[in-house]
């Protein structure tokens, strides 16, 4: 028996060497962690059980009939991050380049459809050349596979992806299907047609870097939700967003400390929104102000800035927020801002986290770009994802609630279930200049048209631009003191716990995408 | 990709928009008008060939067109034209049949006066730029200034609000290409960084 033992030692030993100590000892020189490096900082310290180490190709083809590949190039398994199971692949760049063929593809199958079953998490850590061109067809069903599974995972487990090498080609298809992608700075890449392609069909010359690099990702495509500046503090930033989250899609988050007092009024609400409309603040102050600790985790930070989402806590209890940010684009609601916020309010509807709004927006952003690159059907999805929302949702009006716009942000109408509004707030149809374009008509007799529009301006201004016109009909539920929106909003998300809508049967929505 | 120059011809200064699309077929009897183009920005604003030269002269064409006398007639984005433009351009016939070409030489002839924009680092500097068409309010730097990334140069008024306008990169100032008053469309440039 013992001898045994010893042989099964030092199989494994062998496989978790991957691609031998020499590729290993490269990965060190580049300062990259290898794939089982990356699980161990991933977990909780020597929680992960790795499955499937002895699975290998069955590719005949093209020289693979000799070809060992440890482990299959891809190490799947499970374990505990903070106490809670989760579910995880890494692919293994040293083993044929991370290049995934039938059997890689089945072992990551087989840990989604694990995760799945069991409803925990599952994190995938993408390096990988591509498809494994020796196994053909076969590769190409695995990715196809991957995909279905992804699909099918959808707002039933968080899935989230973290990009640690090249992630091309068809291969991106799956971080794209999930709930949130990490990259790291210099050394994470996706794209459909990398730079060589680029170069040959249409001439353009780029890099890697800039085409699809983080920044390219966080910044400018908005496909990367976060982005880190090396591996470990990337792995760390997954451990943090994971405490945010429930297991499922029926079971809930875990609750956070409890050391900030519901209670908690807070003066600094009083002068972080200028009573100036024209004047611009950070909105993230605000919400710091209000969530649990000042703890908040933006979601996207560096893209469609002028919407700001991400989960915090209030009571305890996660719950998404979104928020126009009026210091960028002024806090308009564009193409970009509609499609960030629909995905998140999805993502909080579909693992049951209430989603806490904060309003202040001019409008929508005009111009013939937004219109051209179709404002219609992205700002659409915003309307369509409050509507579809059945969690709890909640409002502050801080500022400007403008027609569209003000129905858009979780507005009554849309099925938000509870609103309140700063004595700030300027809900309408529209603002007075422009109400005055069209409504007012100085007479023949008018001896002063310019005083006259001034005057019927500041009259509009006093009647309408206040919260007490949309407080008179109801539709927002209290104008209260800045300084009350914690504790009101606390006993408002406790008195929401036990909430029940249904909406009518169907297969699904047509979202409009 | 788009570069932005802008170009002063007699006096009134237009911001001209010029589309790349990258290395086009050289036509004959291209080669110096695309030199001219790009010769003068230092080789990087114009890198193109000749397609890329036909379309400076349609970028002019544009702007002579407007009439807007300040630096916000931006010639109008590249729809329909380009692509004509270059194919012209390609078959060999002359800029100056392109149908809108048909300023074709003086535009090159300006390009010193170019100005790098669009943040793209280009000669001496990279280009903060309008994220909104708007009314600068307040300029609040001044040529030779260091700045720190994240520093406001500049307040834009679009869209009722005062928007502060923020380097997203360190270093000095290099020009302040607007001043306290002055209309911009999206993307001009405002400042630039070195």
């Amino acid at each position: 028996m013992e001898d045994l033992v010893a042989e099964l030692g030092a199989r494994e030993a062998r496989l978790r060497l991957g691609g031998g100590e020499k590729a290993l000892a490269k990965r060190k020189e580049q300062g990259r962690l290898t794939a089982r490096e990356r699980l161990d900082l991933l977990f909780d310290s020597g929680s992960f059980v790795e499955i499937d180490l002895h699975v290998r190709h069955r590719g005949t083809e093209l020289g693979m009939a000799e070809r060992e590949t440890p482990a299959e190039g891809v190490v799947t398994g499970f374990g505990t991050i903070d106490g809670r199971t989760v579910y995880a692949f890494s692919q293994d760049f040293t083993v044929m380049g991370g290049s995934l063929g039938e059997m890689h593809a089945r072992k990551i199958v087989k840990v989604q459809e694990m995760a799945l079953k069991a409803g925990c998490p599952i994190v995938g850590i993408q390096d990988s050349g591509g498809a494994r061109i020796q196994e053909h067809i076969d590769a190409l069903n695995g990715y196809g596979r991957i995909f279905f599974n992804n699909t099918l995972a959808s707002g039933v487990i968080p899935q989230i992806s973290v990009i640690m090498g090249p992630c091309a080609g068809g291969a991106v298809y799956s971080p794209g299907l999930t709930d949130f992608i990490f990259m790291v700075d210099k050394t994470s890449y996706m794209y459909i047609t990398g730079p060589e392609v680029i170069k040959a069909v249409t001439g353009e010359t780029t890099t890697h870097e800039a085409l699809g690099g983080a920044q390219a990702h966080a910044e400018r495509s908005g496909v990367a939700h976060f982005r880190a500046p090396d591996e470990p503090s990337c792995l760390a930033a997954v451990r943090r967003l994971l405490s945010f989250l429930p297991p499922n899609n029926v079971d809930d988050a875990p609750p956070g400390p409890a050391a900030d007092p519901v209670w908690r009024a807070e003066e600094r609400l009083l002068h972080i929104v200028p009573e100036n409309p024209n004047k611009p603040y950070d909105v993230r102050e605000v919400i710091g102000a209000v969530v649990d600790g000042g703890d908040f985790l933006e979601v996207q930070p560096g893209w469609a800035m002028n919407m700001v989402v991400g989960f915090a806590r209030l009571d305890g209890r996660t719950v998404g927020i979104v928020a126009n940010q009026a210091r960028v684009l002024a806090g308009c609601i564009d193409i970009n801002a509609s499609d960030k916020a629909a995905r998140f309010i999805r993502f909080c509807d579909a693992f049951n986290i209430p989603v806490i709004t904060f309003v202040d927006t001019p409008g929508y952003l005009p111009g013939t770009a937004q219109e051209y690159g179709g404002i219609i059907r992205h700002g659409a999805k915003l309307l369509y994802a409050y509507c579809e929302a059945t969690v709890p949702k909640l409002v502050v009006v801080l500022r400007k609630a403008y027609g569209g716009a003000y129905l858009a942000m979780s507005s009554q109408s849309l099925g938000a279930d509870f609103t309140v509004a700063w004595p700030t707030a300027e809900i309408a149809v529209m603002g007075a200049d422009g109400a005055a374009n069209v409504l007012f008509k100085p007479g023949p007799e008018t001896e002063d048209p310019q005083s006259a529009r001034a005057e019927w301006i500041a009259r509009y201004k006093e009647k309408f631009n206040t919260p007490y016109n949309a407080a008179g009909r109801g539709f927002v539920e209290a104008v209260i003191d800045p300084r009350q929106t914690r504790p009101l909003l606390a006993q408002a998300l406790r008195a929401l716990g036990t909430k029940r809508e249904s909406r009518p049967a169907k297969k699904h929505g047509n979202f409009p995408v | 990709m788009t570069r932005r120059f802008r170009v002063t011809i007699g006096g009134v200064t237009y911001n001209v928009d010029v589309e790349e699309l990258g290395q086009a077929a050289p036509g004959p009897g291209q080669a110096g008008a695309a030199q001219a183009a790009a010769g003068p920005a230092g080789g990087a604003a114009v890198s193109a060939g000749p397609a890329a030269a036909a379309q400076v002269g349609t970028a002019a064409h544009g702007a002579f067109a407007s009439t807007a006398p300040a630096g916000t007639a931006s010639a109008a984005a590249f729809g329909p034209a380009a692509p004509a433009a270059a194919g012209i351009a390609g078959n060999g016939a002359a800029p100056a049949t392109a149908p809108a070409g048909s300023f074709p030489a003086q535009a090159p002839s300006a390009a010193p006066a170019a100005t790098p924009a669009s943040g793209s680092p280009v000669g001496e500097g990279q280009a903060v730029c309008a994220p909104l068409p708007g009314m600068i309010v307040d300029v609040k730097v001044t040529v030779g200034q260091q700045v720190a990334a994240g520093d406001v140069v500049a307040v834009l008024e679009a869209m009722k609000m005062e928007n502060d306008i923020t380097s997203p990169y360190a270093g000095t100032v290099k020009q302040v290409l607007v001043s306290k008053g002055a209309s911009v469309s999206m993307n001009d440039p405002l400042v630039v960084i070195g």
